[in-house]
């Protein structure tokens, strides 16, 4: 019985894995994923104390999985794989988002993993209860309570209240897609994103000016106002809930037919990537924006220099691919600063998250000088700056998750005071450094 | 480590293959073994190794002074200190906390709970160590002499941490004079790639959808969800057991070593008392062997000894009331089909029994899943439409829809079709030509293993809304 064929299973078995194995060590190794908008798991540093509490080794699985050789073709495979369990609708999917936030940092320590989960907070089952793709549109699905509504009312109460009394205050929420294009039936799974945002106004205090982006946008359902494979909002959707602005701020919007629009084509958004969904491959999007009139200079502090500006754009023509929305402000900066030559003798200060981005820039031929934070990453005091600066208007923007999600609303009370850092200085002759598209990448962006 | 891990499969592994059929020398490939395995354990208890050879080198120690003093008070000492040790790190480490727990609130004290990781695999190995002893000192099997063959017992890899619980008498030869069969190990490699491929591509998937339909608010369950949830749980807890169990006796004969049976299609029984019988066979078992016939079996007190039995199978599981309550719900069910059931059960169509078996599997699940007894509660409400639940929802309705082909596969992997094709169609076609056949399975081992590793690379995909760069 015994015979020589009967090794070609040991040996075929070893080779396999000794082959790949072997091919795993010597692989060039990569440090980041575009695709998956993140770093790379890097090679764990050893201590005793990291191998003792587990950490070292969780790493090492982790960062041995992410380098593993083919792991593209291999996790195409396994997205595959996962079509083929059963039948996909072609009519809708849903996809349960109870992310695993946090799971791939454990090289980080604990309190480091807490801040960065906030940077997905809005995806945690906190406020979402998934992701619905109907009609090739990929949409969350809104489960927001008024309880947290409630929470997010009384956190900018707070902020507002700690203003100079002279400035004046704004808040606008903006309703995400799955508000306007969840058909009827698929919408007993989510909450209402409008009543959730009325119920955040109705518990504003009156000093505050809220903005109803929620009307604003029904009446142009039509438009394309949502990206179908990305969680954010077109320019043209902020660019309603910017007119809204205007009306309540006393401004004058500018025409958007007077602004010339540019197109980067083939977006391929977030949801796209967390899904890998094929009805939104086929569903190609852009991304427009308008070149905004008027002269300005546009200064970031970033997150590793927070005391040194660079000179930027306030439009990032060069973004492209699955990084084509942060063509919006060239990303995600801590801190922002566009000076105009509008004479207005007002200036605004925009605190926002991602969401904000397209909407923020709508904003600068209206005002002297246009402060942009996003209270994600901004880690000095607003009211120093508001004081210093002399700033006229403030205004608070969230997306309807983020204003749901604890992490979020518990920041902006963070930066009121910040973690006490100086502020940079008014005029910094450094500024001759240019933004290139490579910082751009480096920093982040919802 | 565990054995569904990259890590394990594409270096551990090969590496400790290629190192021990690098040179044909005993001591060389024991040696090698233990060392695997001592980092194989090290890897995940950095620490706690330090508690697995003291156990090793305890239960040697013992084991021989049983020995050499047979008869005498001292060979009683030893089983009993033997005995007493190892059950005691085992109440140190996982049961006292729970009974601290159940001592404050019982009595209102206010004792601070300790808090002690539990070892990986230390109730398997403790077993084994355990029963080890217990077979010296019973003179079935003579102690072992060389402290490194010992150590290589009781630390071997592929049964360390999840079973299963191998007896050292039935591989005490194997230790020392294990044979070279390739065509056995052949089947040892089909074995493991079958094993991994049913906790990867089976039990995992399974396990997400447990987490979606049991883990989250069961308030706004439905019906349908609430049973689909269950039985995504009854297939992942088979599947993963088995698949490694099927993966720990592959490796074990690519190494030349035979455990016995584990799983036996347990879901195929018609009665409880059948599906123990064919479930974890190794702890079944050891109970039997070492509690339940020395207390008398059938013949003395039976069913305080099935109480006491099924009472510290429960308890085995974990340190929390719903394991004792599922250990006695299997003993009352044992004990009613011993009393009247079974022979009820054997006058009424075979698919009755199926029925009852599958059905009070499934509770017995339930038992086993919610460690909160509330949530318990809650649940039994929700599958039986108390409460306020609809009935179908979407979700259930999509889930079901997008796993229909994953779910027909794995419900006919509970039964022993495979078993059958394998025996009808592939001994056939080896009888006919052996190269074809050994071809053949070689492609399915690398397409099962190809499979399992998208799968767990996919794992490691995790796209983030958000730049982190």
């Amino acid at each position: 019985m015994k015979q020589r064929v009967h090794y070609l299973q040991l040996v075929s078995f070893t080779l396999f894995l000794g082959g790949i194995g072997f091919l795993s060590l010597i692989k060039q190794k990569n440090t980041v994923s575009i695709e998956e908008k993140r770093q790379l798991t890097p090679v764990p540093v050893y201590s005793w104390k990291s191998l003792k509490e587990g950490r070292f080794t969780d790493s090492m699985e982790l960062y041995y999985a992410d380098n593993f050789p083919w792991r593209q073709s291999f996790m195409n495979a396994a997205f595959a794989m996962q079509r083929a369990r059963g039948i996909k609708s072609e009519e809708v999917s849903f996809y349960s988002t109870e992310k695993k936030t946090g799971v791939n940092t454990p090289h980080l320590k604990p309190e480091q993993q807490a801040k960065d989960s906030g940077d997905d907070a809005s995806l945690t089952a906190e406020v979402s209860k998934g992701l619905i793709i109907y009609n090739n549109m990929a949409m969350q699905v809104f489960g927001g309570s008024e309880k947290m509504a409630k929470a997010c009312a009384q956190s900018i109460n707070n902020f507002v209240a700690a203003l100079p009394p002279a400035v004046r205050s704004y808040c606008m929420v903006a309703p995400t897609a799955g508000e306007f294009y969840l058909p009827a039936s698929y919408r007993k799974m989510a909450r209402s994103e409008k009543d959730n945002i009325a119920t955040i106004y109705n518990n504003l205090n009156p000093n505050i000016t809220a903005v109803d982006a929620v009307t604003a946008l029904a009446e142009h359902t039509k438009e394309y106002l949502y990206f179908n494979s990305d969680h954010h909002w077109t320019a043209l959707g902020a660019y309603y809930a910017y007119r809204a602005t205007c009306e309540k701020m006393g401004i004058t919007a500018n025409d958007i037919q007077a602004m010339p629009k540019k197109t980067i084509n083939g977006f391929l958004g977030s949801l796209y990537w967390l899904t890998r969904d094929q009805k939104l491959l086929a569903q190609k999007d852009f991304v427009d924006y308008y070149q905004i009139p008027g002269e300005y200079t546009t200064r970031v502090f970033t997150k590793n220099n927070p005391n040194k500006p660079i000179i930027s754009n306030l439009l990032a023509g060069y973004a492209s691919g699955a990084n084509a929305y942060s063509v919006f402000l060239g990303g995600d900066y801590p801190l922002m600063r566009v000076n105009t030559a509008a004479e207005s003798g007002r200036k605004l200060l925009i605190i926002k998250n991602s969401y904000g981005n397209p909407y923020s820039v709508f904003f600068v031929p209206h005002f002297d000088e246009v402060f942009i934070v996003d209270y994600r990453y901004y880690e000095k005091g607003v009211l120093p700056l508001i004081k210093e600066f002399g700033i006229t208007d403030v205004l608070i923007t969230y997306g309807s998750f983020s204003a749901n999600t604890s992490w979020h609303i518990r920041r902006l009370q963070h930066i009121m005071h910040g973690n006490g850092n100086p502020i940079p200085k008014k005029k910094s002759k450094d500024t001759s450094a240019t933004a290139s598209p490579s910082d751009t990448t480096k920093n982040t962006n919802e | 480590m565990v054995f569904s891990s990259l890590i394990f499969l594409y270096l551990f592994l090969p590496a400790c293959l290629l190192l021990y059929y690098a040179w044909h020398n005993r001591t060389y490939r024991n040696t090698l073994l233990t060392l695997f395995s001592l980092v194989f354990y090290a890897w995940g208890e950095p620490i706690w190794v330090i508690l697995l050879v003291f156990s090793a080198t305890l239960d040697y120690s013992i084991a021989r002074l049983i020995e050499q003093k047979r008869g005498t008070i001292w060979a009683q000492a030893g089983l009993w200190s033997s005995v007493t040790l190892n059950l005691g790190l085992l109440f140190l480490f996982k049961y006292s906390s729970f009974i601290y727990e159940n001592v404050n609130l019982l009595l209102g004290t206010s004792f601070s709970i300790p808090q002690y990781a539990l070892p990986i695999g230390i109730s398997f190995y403790t077993f084994q160590t355990i029963s080890y002893v217990l077979d010296v000192y019973r003179n079935e099997v003579p102690a072992q002499r060389n402290y490194l063959s010992f150590l290589l017992f009781v630390s071997l890899f592929h049964q360390l941490v999840a079973g299963p619980i191998v007896r050292y008498v039935h591989i005490a030869d194997e230790i020392d004079n294990r044979k070279f069969d390739i065509a056995d190990i052949a089947g040892g490699v089909h074995r493991f790639c079958i094993g991994l491929f049913k906790k990867v591509c089976i039990a995992n998937v399974a396990g997400e959808l447990v987490v979606k339909f049991l883990g989250s608010d069961l308030s706004t369950q439905s019906i349908a969800g609430g049973w689909f949830g269950l039985l995504m749980f009854t297939l992942q807890i088979y599947f993963d057991f088995s698949g490694y169990s099927d993966m720990a006796i592959g490796m074990g004969r690519m190494f030349g070593f035979h455990y016995h049976e584990n799983f036996d299609y347990p879901y195929i029984s018609r009665s409880s008392t059948e599906f123990w019988r064919r479930w974890h066979i190794s702890l079944g078992s050891f109970f039997r062997d070492y509690v339940y016939i020395p207390l008398g079996g059938k013949s003395h007190k039976p069913y305080r000894n099935l109480f006491v039995v099924w009472l510290l199978t429960g308890f085995w599981h974990g340190a929390s009331w719903n394991f004792i309550l599922w250990g006695l719900y299997f003993g009352v069910l044992i004990g009613l089909e011993r009393l009247f059931l079974k022979k009820f059960l054997d006058t009424l169509p075979r698919i009755v029994g199926h029925c009852y078996l599958l059905f009070a599997v499934m509770m017995g699940w339930a038992l086993f899943y919610f460690t909160d007894l509330n949530r318990l509660g809650e649940f039994l409400k929700l599958l039986f439409g108390g409460g306020n639940h609809v009935a179908w929802n979407l979700e259930i309705s999509l889930s079901l829809k997008e796993h229909f082909f994953w779910l027909i596969i794995a419900l006919i992997l509970c039964t022993p079709v495979y078993l059958l094709a394998y025996k009808k169609g592939y001994q056939k076609l080896e009888q006919r030509s052996l190269s074809m056949g050994q071809v053949l399975l070689t492609l399915a081992n690398i397409l099962l293993l190809m499979g399992s590793t998208a799968m767990l690379v996919g794992k490691s995909y995790n796209p983030f809304l958000y730049f982190r760069f």
